[in-house]
């Protein structure tokens, strides 16, 4: 009987006990459904790194010989190394107005036992046949079939092949052409895996990477550092580079997307779950104080305190329990299949599907039993009493004057100021929520959209103060100096090499670029707090972000050098400076002349407009434009928009049911007080704006907190992006006006459905006997 | 009885008498040893003959044995509850002793704020004595855990309020329903209901019900679990005269057709005539215990 009298008492309280049970289940909704989501795409992304044998290190440098595997092959742990020629080039796509330059990867191999091909069709890559593995996106988007016949252009050689498959390769999950900056484009960015009997002049191929595959007993991160150690010390040069995986991009970024959505599933249930204890505690204390005499009765009657207890504490786990498990059913179904929808086109991973974890039971039953502790403590209080005194009325509460209402200043207040500050004082747990739920509702909005301001940011940062040219021009290797000098010299432009890098200082070692300017006004940078500042003439300056990972700062030493040459420089940083996309050092011409290297350009920056046909000049690899790259960037932010429409929705729906909720129990609770109200001849809309001046207080109060709380959350998403990206949190003004603008809506409106209500409350009605 | 016997001991009682001396100087006052050595002669009739001799000696009123073979269910034996607030003491009840028959119908009178609901209270094991010994069937309920006192009240109690104290959210029915869960062989809810002329009002809430509905209702309640004690706090309180007067007849009736104890407080001196034993409460402290010879029919009852 008392199961049944549950039921008519949840059904009777239905609003709070809904609002309670839809932040149970939006918390557990957001959090398995991310987590399914991005344990599902490590799960899928590992099944494939396993199956198709993604190598554990990579050695970059010149001139590999087998001579170099069989060394690298001795070290202990290694168990198989291959070498390769990775190259990039480009392949012109398309025809008539939709023609494109596609920048292509390109990858000579002997075999593929490292990082094997996965073959969707055709034969199985063959190191000593002929032909070409065009990647399977690349191949699909733009129309290449088996059988075709495809022309890469690698610097002013052409290489004509047959393609023989289509696949796809464990170490290239994730690639960007130079203008794709962060999100791909993998029909304008390809991949193809060649046979060295395809380089243009096969006896003269020279590997400039080695694989290696380390034995599967020694595979953890400790012991692949080890191995790292060995084959640096094995190899005695000074002009390669070791790396691991998490130095990869491929594999960095996709472990670090799945990692960002498994710490945003994590904050978006903290936030939903706190506000459903909240729920919790005050519809509990709310129901077990409007029960007592139900309380004392049963207690009378001869029901034993753990009876009732177990009664109360039941609404809690029953209500918990549903939301809990319907959510995490929910979030299950809907979340994994929609967001690794979109990770197709950011992410080649095959077979990507939500699984649910250990992680996901134990947050449910946690969830669960919290709720069902926080049930129990609130509903406490009315069961220590023996059934005499709890059948009585409670005692009226002690009321202590605060500090406030102890001052001068407190009689100069009008009325309707005095009975808020009351009300909200003497119902701190239930104003706490009011708080928390537009707290919530702003943090989510502000999130949300600081997201978009932040990645505009991003662009307008990299392309309109950093960069200011309108053209880059990238030459291939066929460019000399002469050339760049000719370039420059005809549109105005800026000369400058970007160059890979090796960083070290003490045991840390990091992969970096190197940016040298020539004269000219194109390249720009700013201090750590985001101020231009003029790049000093004497040294090298160093991005925040490596010097951050390289543990050094202004003033120290760091050793360094050019991958692919052997002398190793030792240079104390100038000048700390911050770029978001591309982490390393910045020199000018002279300081990087002054190490005895020679200054070849790789790049003219220019804003002058270019002849369309200048890309079809051999020394010029391709000619980017970047509005175009502006506009191609926005296109591909869908993962992201996702992300913000998810803020969105959950943060209206979060001030909707936490303000509703608030209003039913704030309503209830001064049904008695309002009436009083009328009776004493005050008129409902003077009544009506009492209500609403409490409403709107702690709006602001919350939409304060709030404001801090969604910039900390955007800072803890742009700072967790990746290792290479340095972004920072920005939010614009339009972000503030919409965030705090729809914030208030939201509560305003809540508020007037309830505040409406004043009319409705019968005086006698109200008025007459408790119970 | 386990417990009961428990705190027997002389000693530990005198204590507990000197201390009381010493706080209730106001009250008349007996000595300690005479009151333990009457305990431990009761006690021994009990063991030997099954047969209880109520403690006369103190009362202003004698109260006789119970008749026909009936013996006491109940008996307070200088029974306090005293409330503090900071360093003010308030005594509800100072040094009550009476006694109740099994199977008598007994009428507790006093104006308000006289002590009775307190007795009530304790007589139900909804609230514990300050000091002094509970005796129901031989067991001392003061001794009683929480737990103990719980079960007590399951097996032993019925209470009928004065606002009835229905569940709301539960129809008659389950209201009767609810007791199953507390007690094994508790009667069916139908019959229950039916014995208190309630068979068609079975599935309505409380609220669709009128208050003499809704107090029969209580009293199906309290009767289904076939409790040795009625409780019955100002039953008719609530209603108007005329349902008032169905109630207590329904009340008398469980007294007399079917022996039940029932104790009925009630500001009302009328009722005293219905009565079996009147006991009047005024301020903490028990008046006068009158027996009734011949008492009224509930029927005949004006007020």
């Amino acid at each position: 009987m008392l199961l049944r009298k549950m039921w008519r008492d949840l059904l009777k309280n239905k609003t709070q006990f809904i609002s309670i049970f839809l932040m149970s289940l939006l918390g557990m909704l957001v959090f398995v459904g991310l987590d399914a989501e991005s344990s599902g795409a490590a799960a899928a992304v590992e099944a494939y790194y396993e199956e198709y044998n993604l190598c554990d290190i990579w050695i970059q440098g010149a001139g590999f010989t087998d001579d170099d595997i069989r060394t690298a092959g001795h070290v202990t742990g290694v168990k198989d190394v291959e070498k390769r020629l990775a190259l990039t080039g480009t392949m012109d796509m398309g025809e008539g107005e939709d023609a494109f330059t596609a920048y292509m990867y390109i990858n000579f191999m002997e075999s593929d036992d490292i990082n094997s091909l996965m073959v969707y069709e055709g034969e199985p890559f063959d190191g000593e046949g002929e032909g070409a593995w065009v990647q399977e996106w690349f191949a699909r988007t733009n129309g290449i079939r088996l059988g075709d016949n495809i022309k890469v252009k690698l610097d002013s050689m052409t290489i004509n092949a047959v393609v023989k498959g289509i696949v796809d390769a464990p170490d290239y999950v994730y690639y960007v052409s130079e203008s794709d900056v962060m999100y791909p484009n993998y029909q304008k960015c390809g991949l193809v895996f060649l046979p060295p009997s395809m380089y243009p002049d096969p006896s003269r191929i020279v590997y400039n990477q080695l694989i290696v595959d380390v034995r599967e007993d020694m595979s953890d991160d400790e012991t692949v550092n080890t191995i790292k150690e060995k084959l640096e010390k094995a190899f005695d040069r000074d002009d390669i580079a070791v790396t691991d995986r998490d130095q990869n991009l491929s594999f960095s970024t996709y472990d670090a997307e799945t990692r960002q959505h498994k710490a945003m599933g994590l904050m978006f249930a903290a936030v939903f779950l706190a506000i459903a204890l909240l729920g919790i505690v005050t519809t509990m204390a709310r129901v077990t104080r409007s029960q007592r005499t139900q309380i004392g009765t049963l207690k009378a009657l001869g029901f034993s305190k753990t009876e009732i207890t177990f009664h109360y504490v039941s609404y809690g786990f029953v209500i918990s329990t549903l939301g809990c498990i319907l959510g995490a059913w929910l979030g299950y179904l809907t979340l994994p299949p929609w967001i690794l929808g979109m990770f197709v086109g950011s992410y080649l991973v095959p077979d990507l599907k939500g699984r649910v974890t250990a992680l996901d039971i134990e947050a449910i039953i946690t969830a669960i039993l919290i709720s069902t502790l926080v049930s129990f403590l609130s509903c406490r209080k009315e069961l220590k009493d023996p059934p005499a005194v709890t059948l009585k009325p409670p005692a009226p509460k002690k009321v202590r004057h605060s500090a406030l209402e102890k001052s001068r200043l407190w009689l100069k207040l009008d009325f309707s100021t005095q009975w808020n500050i009351r009300d909200i004082f003497r119902n701190k747990l239930r104003s706490l929520m009011g708080i928390m739920g537009v707290v919530g509702c702003s943090m989510l909005l502000i999130c949300g959209f600081g997201c978009f301001d932040s990645i505009n940011g991003l662009m307008d940062k990299m392309y309109g103060e950093l960069m200011t040219a309108d053209n880059k021009v990238l030459l291939s290797k066929d460019a000399d100096y002469g050339y760049a000098y000719d370039l420059a010299s005809r549109y105005k432009g800026q000369m400058i090499e970007e160059l890979s890098v090796e960083f070290v200082s003490g045991s840390v070692k990091k992969s970096g670029s190197a940016t040298i300017i020539d004269k000219g006004n194109y390249v720009h940078i700013q201090d750590k707090n985001l101020r231009p500042v003029k790049l000093n003439r004497s040294g090298i300056a160093m991005t925040g972000k490596m010097a951050g990972l390289l543990k050094v700062k202004e003033g120290d030493f760091v050793r360094w050098h050019l991958v692919g040459d052997d002398e190793w420089q030792y240079s104390r940083i100038m000048q700390i400076y911050r770029d978001p996309s591309v982490q390393g050092i910045t020199l000018y011409r002279e300081v990087f002349e002054g190490m005895e290297y020679s200054f070849s350009p790789t790049a003219v920056l220019t804003n002058k407009s270019l002849p369309a046909d200048l890309s079809d000049e051999d020394e010029v690899s391709t000619v980017l434009n970047v509005a175009d790259m502006k506009r191609s960037f926005a296109e591909s932010l869908e993962m992201l928009n996702a992300m913000v429409y998810i803020m969105v929705i959950a943060a209206v729906l979060l001030g909707v049911v936490v303000l509703y909720n608030l209003g039913v129990l704030s309503f209830v609770e001064k049904t008695r007080e309002v009436a009083t109200l009328k009776v004493l001849g005050f008129k409902s809309a003077r009544i009506r704006n009492i209500l609403q001046k409490q409403n709107i207080w702690l709006t602001v109060a919350g939409i304060g907190f709030g404001l801090y709380a969604g910039w900390g959350m955007l800072y803890v998403i742009c700072t967790t992006v990746s290792e290479t990206l340095d972004m920072y949190p920005i939010i614009s003004l339009p972000t503030y006006i919409i965030s705090i603008c729809g914030t208030f809506l939201v509560s305003i409106s809540v508020n007037f459905m309830f505040s409406g209500k004043v009319k409705t409350i019968d005086m006698v009605d109200a008025l007459k006997g408790v119970e | 009885m386990f417990r009961g016997k428990k705190k027997k001991p002389g000693q530990e009682l005198e204590i507990v008498d000197i201390e009381k001396d010493r706080s209730l100087d106001k009250v008349p006052e007996k000595p300690g040893d005479d009151k333990s050595k009457k305990r431990r002669k009761r006690k021994t009739i009990r063991e030997d003959n099954g047969k209880i001799v109520p403690d006369k000696g103190h009362n202003k009123e004698p109260v006789e044995e119970g008749e026909d073979g009936h013996g006491v269910l109940i008996e307070f034996e200088d029974v306090c509850k005293k409330y503090s607030q900071g360093e003010n003491e308030f005594y509800a009840l100072k040094d009550a002793n009476l006694t109740i028959n099994e199977g008598e119908m007994v009428v507790i009178l006093g104006p308000s704020g006289a002590g009775k609901s307190t007795l009530l209270n304790l007589l139900g094991g909804m609230d514990c004595a300050s000091s002094g010994h509970i005796w129901f069937d031989g067991d001392d309920l003061t001794t009683y855990s929480d737990n103990r006192l719980t079960r007590y009240r399951a097996e032993n109690v019925g209470v009928v309020f004065q606002f009835y104290n229905l569940i709301p959210t539960l129809t008659a029915y389950e209201n009767v329903a609810l007791m199953k869960d507390i007690k094994d062989g508790t009667t069916d809810p139908k019959e229950a209901l039916s014995a208190v002329g309630l068979a068609q009002h079975m599935h309505q809430f409380p609220s669709q019900m009128s208050g003499g509905e809704q107090q029969r209702t209580s009293i199906a309640r309290a009767i289904a679990k076939n409790p040795k004690l009625l409780l019955c706090d100002e039953p008719t309180g609530a209603l108007d005269t005329g349902t008032g007067k169905e109630v207590l007849k329904l009340l008398q009736r469980m007294s007399r057709d079917k022996g039940r104890t029932v104790v009925m407080v009630t500001h009302n001196s009328f009722f005293a005539d219905i009565a079996d034993t009147v006991i009047r409460v005024k301020n903490g402290g028990i008046e006068s215990i009158v027996r009734n010879d011949a008492p009224k029919d509930a029927s005949e009852v004006f007020w």
